[in-house]
């Protein structure tokens, strides 16, 4: 089974990351998209950062190359895409 | 048809939310509802499980004692992570005596929320 951990927060990822496995998915919303910009660990196989909320936070164009770009058709997608989606917080 | 499996997974201390009381909340439904739950306590959510908490001088209901109660709406699944405890310097005669607690690995809490249905945090 793998899952989507969804995090909105940038200190949630550091709390999350030892259940996390190379076949989940990280998705960064909200406040947690500044680590798309700081962060080019690859932590899994599939990193993605929410357009809306770095366009928001004026950090759109500082994206690292290990964080996919989606929207939020693609953010609905994801959670139908993998087994599960699971909202750390 | 085959209930779902439910992990709840405590990552707060008590008393600065209500994130530990609503989480044992909706542990307690699903129970009701005979879904396989697993509560887990990691990171900070460890000190909900300290011994002699006294939140009443706050003004705060004291929902520790439901810890233990767990095990009698047969959720008997309770994992804590042995990493947070070393962390936070905990012994287990600092935590309520529930003689279902299980000391596990991350490792071990890992594969619990890859393999349940739904996982919860607050």
């Amino acid at each position: 089974m793998s899952s989507l951990f969804i995090i909105n927060n940038p200190h949630k990822l550091i709390e999350a990351l030892p259940f996390i496995s190379k076949d989940d998915g990280i998705l960064l919303i909200e406040d947690a998209v500044v680590l798309a910009t700081n962060d080019s660990d690859s932590h899994c196989n599939n990193q993605y950062a929410l357009e809306e909320d770095l366009i928001a936070r004026g950090q759109i164009n500082k994206i690292h190359t290990g964080w996919e770009l989606i929207d939020y058709p693609q953010f609905v997608e994801l959670t139908l895409t993998f087994d599960k989606p699971i909202t750390w917080v | 048809m085959m209930s779902k499996s439910i992990c709840i997974v405590f990552n707060k201390a008590p008393y600065g939310s209500q994130a530990g009381r609503e989480l044992l909340d909706i542990a307690l439904m699903a129970a009701a509802f005979e879904m396989p739950i697993t509560a887990i306590f990691i990171g900070q959510g460890v000190y909900q499980l300290l011994n002699n908490q006294q939140p009443d001088i706050l003004n705060i209901k004291n929902h520790s004692a439901t810890f233990k109660a767990l095990p009698l709406y047969d959720i008997e699944q309770i994992l804590v992570d042995q990493n947070a405890l070393h962390q936070f310097n905990l012994k287990q005669d600092d935590l309520l005596e529930i003689d279902e607690l299980q000391f596990s690995s991350t490792d071990d809490i890992k594969t619990r929320i890859a393999n349940s249905d739904f996982v919860l945090t607050l």
